[in-house]
């Protein structure tokens, strides 16, 4: 049928959660009492759907929603959702009621807030067809429970994040499950995927699917060995741990086994899986129980070692075991809530949990304790109540373990002792709660609604246990969810069924237990509430700091700062792959021979000079000498060029090794004479570094011998150089690539290399001069100039040597004649680009040569133009550039699409004005580096010369009288208080600067 | 004039703004110009989004010569949810920049824009040559923003994040020559098949593959990264991470699904190097005790992740990559805005420098908390979406790799979730916070001074974050929405014929 309650009962909690913060505003703690009315209200809106699925026809409802895994969001309630739903409201609405008396006052948003997320969660998980859906709600729940723990302050921190860690392993198993079903499924609804053959068709997957679900359920329920995070989570308050043991995160897993349980159930892996861990649970946990010196513990190794027994049920897997488990489901949660409820009340009325120090309780609060015999007696298993009649049918399933009659009566066995242990400790809460006591501490009041409430799921159990026919159907339906095909024959549950087995083992074990509980004085050494086992905190703790050392291995190994070890693991990278792979291709390279006239005899001559210059640069220990050898380098490739046939590109490789070579001697004025001493690393690190030097060399000569000049020319090449000059009117194939056909890559590293100049000053601003520039003292480098000693100030060696000016009278009259000639190259240069060697670029480095010139020409540091002139220059050229592909877009449709026309009888294109950007936006940069670079060093610099930092300064804001000395251009004491960068404005010396439109 | 050749005005405008705003100093005018810029990209990717339900492949050559010989500029769905993911993550950081008041030191606005300007391209171009020259003018900023702001450390970490990067380039372009020798072209679209075709050409281009993995931060050339990028200030780091290795992602999926149609013969080795790069970043997180070198390493484990996506290359393993590649670049956004908003505060995000601010600042705390879910895939976060979609892809891999895929996932996700745990347990818990350190105009560092009461992380500092996390939840609210983009994104990959008759058409 349509079941769009489902969604609008999903909706409606959905809402609950997002207006419990208003009405915890408004109610304060007394919130509980609406939110449980809410609770119990969605439940009766769900009962007319539940009576549907009872009968046997399912409740769905679905919507698309996740294209990308074709997952919906699918809501169906069958037998299963309907048992698990109405735990999960029922005992929550009980849950919030008993919390009203139990928090303190206040607004308890967070609490309340939590708790409807939590049923919100934990209903959608039981009514999820779809597996993302399913998940989805299975984190939910375990974030939920985290949350509600670590809200419980400091001490549960540590629990909270151990819950955390284990239940999100849990959510990793299920994921991978998941995952593996919709990769081989192809579909992400649940009913679908547990209808499929494939479970009995390949055992190997349905093996994996069921280890991983079954282990994602053993974290969520608390099964060996995850057991540890359940007594831990007792941090959290009372209501807290009361609707977590008993309806809600540890019946999450329970749900998932038996959801999964069609599927799986007849897999070896999953019987054995289950039921050796359940049953392993049940003993672990009764065991601890017993140990527990702490009430609530107690209550909680109580929890662990009953969901063992419905676990192994489950791993049975027959359709009486998943009755069994079902009903016993069903009675723990009755009997769970109520208990952790009356431990809350016991910790209200003695002020503690611990036993030894509980007053006896039992003359003054009798109710109390009447509530707590009947909780206990079903968790223990005493007739009439709920407890005994699922205990019965939990141990005559475990008489059904598939394995032969061996497993049976192994199982039988084993459950048998859980279930005396059970017995034992529940006689200790029973007896040491209430009657035991010798301690004379106050007894204080409980509020009765505290006492009623944890009564309510308790007292219930016994008329059900007595009318227990009723839940037949609902057993019924649950089980026939659980088992995925109609029943063979229905169930039919009664408290009295004859003599079986299990009635005599019951007897057997409610003797033994009651004979262990009469002589309990004896027991006493043994219940010393010591760890056997290293506890969680211990554990996850080690695993931790085996993981830090770990992460630590692996982050120290890179943790240098200096490039080289980077470098060296980038580069032996590229070399392994490359070399590789030409040995990979090395068939390929017959079928493609070299290309003709490749080598000559020039190439040799280039070659071993070059390699000689490499060396000379890896060798030098002066920075001097290492780049004179890089310009070797540099000219040695124009020659190459030159000689291959391409004098444009050759041009301007010369004039760009030249430029570089004066910006790096600028730099090195700054810089000591000499590298470090390489051997200082030791002779290993030397070979190494030779190896891998030799290993890249290699790798690249044989990448370029197998991936180069091994075709003939390519269409684009063909391309442009047939239609090229027809399409550009240009003559000049590089120039008409650069401008025209790749103008765009040409407008990328213009913009690259004029912004390098904004990026100088941009990582200059942010130095204090003091670093910029240090004075000799603090300048560890510093190399005092040699002292020359000559009389005759007015001698002509006496100038030669300490004034510089007389030196430049030469080089500056050379500029004067030389500049307007370079200015008319430099213009000429431009002009001819389109069709001769040339254009934009080389025309600017003609131009950077005058700059260079007057530079050098100049007897002072001085800076050449005005202080802004190189950001002009370069914001313009980019501008310019880019303007020219915007008028090509507009006047043309496409963006540095070149315009062409006639104009007084010449060839005009819009490319030039491209062209003219790349001009400036070089020259700017050139400018920049020099006005920057070519400071003064030392101390005092001579009148009208500058500092570094001055100049970086004045790049920004033009003229100013001294360096900004601030870190970020920023004054300290504006603000006194507030943080500094917040309000950042720049500050030269107590005079703040110019800014335009302050 | 169609749509297609008004593609490259998303380089075109941030490059004029970013050489107007080198000549203006009004700080306003910038700024404000910035955010415009973002906000135009983000608006122009959307559109682009919607408009490629209909249409799924703009090209145009630019210059308008013929396709082949043209550069040109490609938007699909993929390039439009990049253009959208990376403008908004930038858009959010710029926020930060502007709140902190980074965007007022010399030049970060331009520098800022020619950043945006070189991913647009990067992310648009069809070309590799391009692709190259754009990679390029996203370095020339990051060079300088990286050695601008942060600690007293960034000159010497500028020097190994330059030193690496050029290196680096000069692989790429080399690899590029290589692809023009043995196949005559560069254009994407051309190449397409031929890695599998001609294993020469295969060979050149997995040359380009290795540098686009180096700029990624694929172990075991990941070393730079975390060593680089927390060296830096957080605003700037947010950046890188949005950015840089996302980009490179980008260019390794559209690379490897057009060129090679998803089945190179030595994938193998990838897969293992995608499993590694997982659990060793997760692993590595344990390894560091300051809030950003965690994240650093949380990125590695990121890159590791997403390139599961690509390697197993099926549908659902390349929406699986690609949405979780949205989801970090977001996430890390948020926790590096918010992380940085604490340290820019307290004066450290050392964990033994910080403690107890869950009371201190318990809506920092709650961003960081959501982002941390985020990070190891818990709900309600867009973490969850992407690790589920992402290991369903991985699952569908062939034999082993299934397994160590999947395998590798898991183990990656519980080492992150203890190594977090313990980050958020020493920053966030534990005792009160009894001293801090202020800012000092002159140094930047100093002293740890007695911690009043009253200092607390202004609103305006935690809004950026706050949104991007928001981002997040909405994510996982609205996958409905989400997810048939990524999925359209995926198809394209997976089936390029689309993408190469666009271009050369």
């Amino acid at each position: 049928m349509n079941g769009g309650v489902l969604p609008f009962s999903i909706a409606l909690l959905g809402l609950l959660v997002a207006v419990t913060p208003l009405v915890t505003r408004l109610l304060g703690r007394a919130s509980g009492w609406p939110l449980a009315a809410a609770y119990l209200g969605v439940a009766a809106l769900l009962a007319p759907a539940a009576g549907r699925v009872l009968d046997g026809e399912p409740v769905t409802w679905s919507r698309a929603w996740f294209p990308a895994l074709d997952s919906s969001f699918a809501l169906r309630a069958d037998g299963l959702g309907v048992v698990f739903a109405a735990i999960a409201l029922v005992i929550g609405a009980v849950v919030l009621a008993y919390a009203t008396s139990y928090l303190g006052e206040g607004r308890q948003t967070s609490f309340y807030w939590l708790m409807t997320a939590f049923t919100f969660a934990m209903v959608g998980l039981v009514l999820a067809d779809d597996l993302v859906l399913l998940f989805l709600c299975w984190e939910l729940t375990s974030l939920a429970s985290f949350l509600l723990i670590a809200r419980s302050g400091t001490s549960a921190e540590g629990a909270s994040m151990r819950t955390l860690l284990i239940t999100g392993l849990g959510g990793l198993f299920l994921l991978a499950a998941v995952a593996a079903i919709v990769a081989r499924l192809g579909t992400t609804s649940l009913h679908e995927v547990l209808d499929s053959p494939v479970w009995a068709e390949d055992p190997a997957f349905a093996t994996l699917v069921a280890v991983l679900v079954g282990l994602a359920a053993f974290t969520k329920s608390a099964q060996v060995p995850f057991h540890v995070w359940l007594p831990d989570a007792m941090a959290a308050i009372t209501p807290v741990s009361a609707y977590l043991h008993a309806a809600a995160v540890v019946k999450a897993g329970i749900f998932l086994m038996l959801r999964f349980s069609p599927a799986l159930h007849d897999v070896v892996a999953w019987n054995v899986l289950l039921v050796v861990g359940g049953l392993l649970t049940a003993l672990v946990g009764g065991f601890t129980a017993i140990r527990q010196q702490d009430l609530k513990k107690l209550m909680a190794c109580s929890t662990v070692s009953q969901l063992g027994f419905i676990t192994a049920a489950i791993g049975v897997g027959t359709y009486h075991a998943l009755a069994a488990a079902v009903l016993h489901t069903i009675a723990h949660a009755l009997f769970k809530s109520g208990l952790f409820m009356m431990v809350g009340v016991v910790d209200g009325a003695a002020g503690t949990r611990e036993l030894t120090r509980i007053p006896r309780l039992v003359s003054q609060m009798p109710v109390s304790f009447a509530v707590m015999v009947l909780g206990c007696a079903s968790m223990a298993g005493i007739p009439p109540m709920l407890g005994f009649l699922s205990k019965e049918e939990l141990l005559a399933a475990y008489g059904e373990t598939p394995g032969g009659q061996l497993a049976g009566v192994v199982a039988l066995a084993v459950g048998a002792l859980g279930a005396v242990m059970t017995f034992v400790y529940c006689g200790r809460v029973v007896f040491g709660s209430f009657v035991d006591g010798t301690s004379d501490r106050e007894i204080k009041p409980v509020s009765p609604v505290m006492i009623g409430m944890a009564a309510l799921p308790i007292v219930v159990g016994l008329p059900l246990a007595l009318a227990v026919g009723v839940l037949d159907t609902t057993v019924g339906a649950a089980t026939q969810a659980a088992v995925g095909g109609p029943l063979e024959d229905p169930i039919h549950l009664a408290l009295w069924h004859g003599f079986t087995l299990e009635l005599f083992i019951s007897v057997g074990i409610i003797a033994v237990g009651a004979l262990l509980v009469a002589n309990r004085r004896r027991l006493t050494p043994f219940v010393d509430g010591r760890r056997l086992a290293p506890d969680s905190a211990t554990v996850i703790g080690a695993i931790r700091d085996g993981l830090a050392r770990v992460g630590d291995l692996a982050a120290r190994g890179v943790r240098a700062d200096h490039p080289s070890r980077h470098v060296s693991i980038n580069t032996a990278a590229v070399s392994v792959v490359l070399l590789g792979g030409v040995i990979a291709v090395r068939d390929d390279l017959a079928a493609q021979p070299l290309q003709d006239n490749l080598m000559r005899p020039f190439d040799a001559v280039v070659l071993v000079l070059m390699a000689l210059s490499v060396l000379g640069v890896a060798v030098s220990r002066t920075r001097l000498a290492a780049t004179l050898c890089l310009s070797g380098v540099g000219i040695l490739a124009t020659a190459q060029i030159m000689a291959l046939g391409a004098p444009d590109v050759g041009l301007t490789q010369l004039l760009v090794e030249s430029l570089t070579i004066i910006v790096i001697m600028l730099v090195l004025q700054k810089l000591p004479t000499t590298f470090g001493n390489p051997r200082r690393d030791g002779h290993s690190r030397l070979l190494a570094r030779i190896g891998l030097s030799v290993l890249s060399g290699v790798a690249m000569a044989a990448g370029t011998w197998a991936l180069t000049s091994r075709r003939p020319r390519s269409d684009v090449a063909m391309y442009y150089l047939e239609e090229g000059p027809v399409e550009t009117e240009g003559a000049n194939i590089v120039n008409t690539i650069l401008v025209e056909f790749r103008a765009l890559d040409t407008l990328g590293e213009l913009a690259v290399l004029a912004m390098a100049g904004v990026a100088v000053v941009a990582v200059l601003s942010s130095l204090r001069h003091e670093y910029l520039d240090p004075p000799p003292a603090k300048n560890r480098w510093y190399v005092k100039p040699p002292e020359v000693t000559l009389t005759g100030k007015g001698t002509t060696a006496y100038r030669a040597i300490h004034r510089t000016w007389p030196n430049t009278v030469p080089l500056q009259l050379m500029v004067r004649f030389a500049a307007p000639v370079l200015v008319v190259i430099s213009a000429y240069l431009f002009w001819r680009g389109h069709n001769a060697p040339g254009g934009g670029f080389i025309a600017a480095l003609v131009g950077s040569a005058i700059v260079a010139l007057m530079y050098l020409s100049t007897s002072r540091d001085r800076q050449l133009g005005r202080p802004r002139l190189p950001l002009f220059l370069i914001g313009g050229g980019i501008l310019i550039a880019v303007a020219s592909g915007l008028w090509g877009l507009l006047a043309k449709g496409s963006f540095l699409e070149p315009l062409h026309a006639e104009a007084l009888g010449q060839h005009w294109t819009s490319s030039m004005v491209f062209d003219l950007g790349v001009y400036l936006g070089v020259l700017g940069l050139f400018l920049m580096t020099v006005n920057l670079l070519g400071t003064s060093e030392g101390e005092a610099p001579a009148p009208g010369e500058e500092w570094t930092r001055e100049r970086v300064d004045e790049a920004f804001e033009g003229e100013l009288p001294g360096p900004m000395d601030t870190v970020r251009g920023e004054r300290a004491d504006d603000h006194p208080g507030s943080r500094v960068g917040v309000r950042t404005h720049h500050v030269s010396q107590g005079v703040p600067p110019r800014e335009v439109g302050r | 004039m169609s749509a297609a050749d008004l593609l490259p005005l998303l380089v075109a405008v941030p490059l004029a703004f970013a050489g107007l705003t080198v000549l203006l100093r009004r700080h306003v005018v910038g700024a404000s110009l910035l955010v415009v810029t973002l906000v135009g990209v983000l608006v122009t990717s959307v559109v682009l989004i919607a408009r490629h339900a209909s249409t799924p492949v703009l090209a145009s050559g630019v210059g308008g010569y013929p396709a082949g010989v043209a550069i040109p500029f490609v938007s699909d769905t993929l390039t439009a949810l990049m253009l959208a993911v990376t403008s908004l993550a930038t858009l959010a950081t710029t926020a930060w920049l502007i709140m902190t008041g980074e965007t007022r030191y010399r030049f970060v606005v331009p520098l800022v824009l020619l950043l945006v300007a070189g991913v647009n391209g990067a992310l648009l171009t069809g070309d590799l040559f391009n692709l190259f020259v754009f990679i390029e003018v996203m370095l020339l900023p990051s060079y300088a923003l990286l050695a601008l702001t942060g600690g007293w450390r960034r000159l010497g970490v500028g020097r190994l994040f330059v030193v690496v990067n050029l290196v680096n380039s000069a692989v790429l372009l080399i690899g590029v020559a290589f692809v023009y020798g043995t196949a005559g072209t560069v254009n994407i679209a051309a190449l397409a098949g031929r890695g599998v075709q001609d294993d020469r050409t295969g060979l050149a281009v997995a040359m380009v593959l290795v540098a686009l993995a180096v700029k990624a931060g694929i172990v075991p050339v990941h070393t730079w990264l975390p060593r680089s990028y927390p060296a830096t200030s957080p605003g700037v780091m947010s950046l890188f991470a949005a950015l840089h290795t996302k980009v490179a992602l980008y260019a390794i999926y559209r690379i490897y699904s057009v060129v090679y149609d998803g089945q190179a013969s030595w994938i193998g080795i990838v897969v293992v190097l995608a499993a590694v790069t997982a659990v060793v970043g997760a692993v590595s997180t344990l390894g560091e005790s300051t809030f950003r070198h965690a994240m650093a390493y949380q990125m590695v484990a990121g890159v590791g992740h997403i390139l599961i996506g690509v390697v197993v290359f099926t549908q659902a393993s390349l929406a699986g990559g690609l949405l979780y590649l949205a989801h970090h670049v977001i996430t890390m956004a948020a926790l590096l805005l918010t992380g940085g908003a604490i340290e820019h505060t307290y004066g450290s995000h050392r964990f033994d420098r910080l403690s107890r601010l869950m009371t201190r600042e318990p809506w920092a705390a709650t961003v960081v908390a959501l982002g941390l879910l985020s990070l190891v895939g818990l709900p309600p976060t867009s973490g969850l979406w992407g690790k589920l979609l992402l290991i369903v892809g991985a699952a569908e891999a062939p034999g082993w790799q299934a397994w160590l895929l999947v395998g590798a996932i898991v183990l990656a996700s519980i080492i992150s979730i203890i190594a977090l745990q313990r980050l958020w347990s020493e920053i966030f818990w534990g005792p009160s916070m009894e001293t801090y350190r202020t800012d000092n105009a002159r140094t930047r560092i100093s002293e740890p001074v007695p911690l009043p009461d009253d200092v607390r992380i202004p609103a305006r500092m935690l809004a950026p974050g706050t949104a991007m996390i928001a981002v997040s939840v909405a994510i996982f609210v609205g996958i409905g929405l989400l997810s048939p983009v990524v999925d359209r994104a995926a198809a394209g990959l997976g089936d390029s014929t689309a993408y190469v008759e666009a271009v050369l058409r």
